[in-house]
């Protein structure tokens, strides 16, 4: 049975903040203890995480997408991802949103969650970094 | 030692029709099969679970008041009240614990009227369109939430 293979793709805002920093090292961890084949790109912004959607997700059985953090939220970078995750919608794949904070605290934040494919579109909020295991875990179980 | 951290998941209203209610959105994992999971979870994590569900909104307010000062963290899977309830919403405001929401779809996927949650507005964390397997992940990252 061949491992699972997982992207990860972060917008901005993710190095700015002390949880986002152990990111990496701890999704990496729990991926070699699951046997999940990483793949963690924090290119820091929305058309390089596009571009990485469009053409490189399909080549994996998961996708997560840390958007942005909260100070960097725009109803314009959802509509983008919105845009490119369209274009991959005959791919398949499981996918899940990430938010470090909570974005539904109700503070007046103008976003919204991203709108993906049918069934297939999870979103994680408030976690901190534990949202990105916790995505893992789930999507890994699928 | 200190003791076992307390958890309720509650879960709401159609959740005791998971299996035969729309696997196309839900699964075929019937709530039994996640309870018996939640358990073996819980087991694993060493955090005392207990797993209730009900088709009636004064009693989840009952079981979330009787939470307050006892349980440390409440997953809840309020189903269709998420959208409608202001009582589950009032009663989670005054518990002090760990909230987390949870659905098995994404409502913001689905009908406008899934789109507001009363919950969301209370909970520390949310967790959606995940499958039935978020609950198991719930509470396997939940002892690192509660410290």
């Amino acid at each position: 049975m061949s491992e699972l293979t997982l992207l990860i793709l972060n917008g901005p805002g993710l190095s700015e903040q002390l949880e986002g920093e152990e990111a990496p090292a701890i999704c990496a961890e729990l991926c070699n203890e699951l046997g999940v084949a990483l793949d963690f790109r924090a290119p820091g912004d929305v058309s390089s995480v596009c571009r990485a959607i469009e053409s490189e997700a399909e080549n994996f059985d998961a996708l997560l997408i840390n958007p942005f953090h909260s100070s960097e939220a725009s109803l314009s970078s959802v509509e983008s991802y919105e845009t490119s995750l369209q274009k991959i919608a005959d791919t398949n794949i499981p996918i899940a949103e990430i938010h470090m904070s909570n974005i539904f605290a109700g503070d007046g934040n103008s976003i919204r969650p991203i709108q993906g494919p049918a069934g297939r579109m999870g979103l994680v909020s408030g976690m901190g970094a534990q949202g990105y295991l916790l995505a893992i875990r789930a999507l890994a179980r699928k | 030692m200190g003791k076992q951290a307390k958890v309720l998941v509650i879960n709401g209203p159609n959740l005791n029709l998971l299996g035969s209610r729309e696997p196309e959105i839900y699964g075929f994992d019937t709530l039994d099969d996640i309870a018996e999971r939640c358990y073996k979870r819980g087991k694993e994590m060493d955090l005392d679970v207990q797993f209730l569900q009900s088709n009636h909104e004064g009693e989840i307010i009952d079981w979330i008041q009787q939470a307050i000062g006892s349980a440390d963290a409440i997953v809840i899977n309020p189903g269709a009240y998420t959208h409608t309830s202001i009582a589950i919403h009032d009663a989670l405001k005054a518990y002090t614990g760990k909230i987390i929401e949870l659905h098995i779809s994404n409502p913001h996927m689905r009908e406008i009227f899934r789109h507001t949650s009363y919950v969301s507005l209370t909970a520390d964390a949310v967790v959606v369109g995940l499958g039935t397997s978020a609950y198991d992940s719930v509470i396997e990252v939940l002892p690192a939430l509660l410290t």
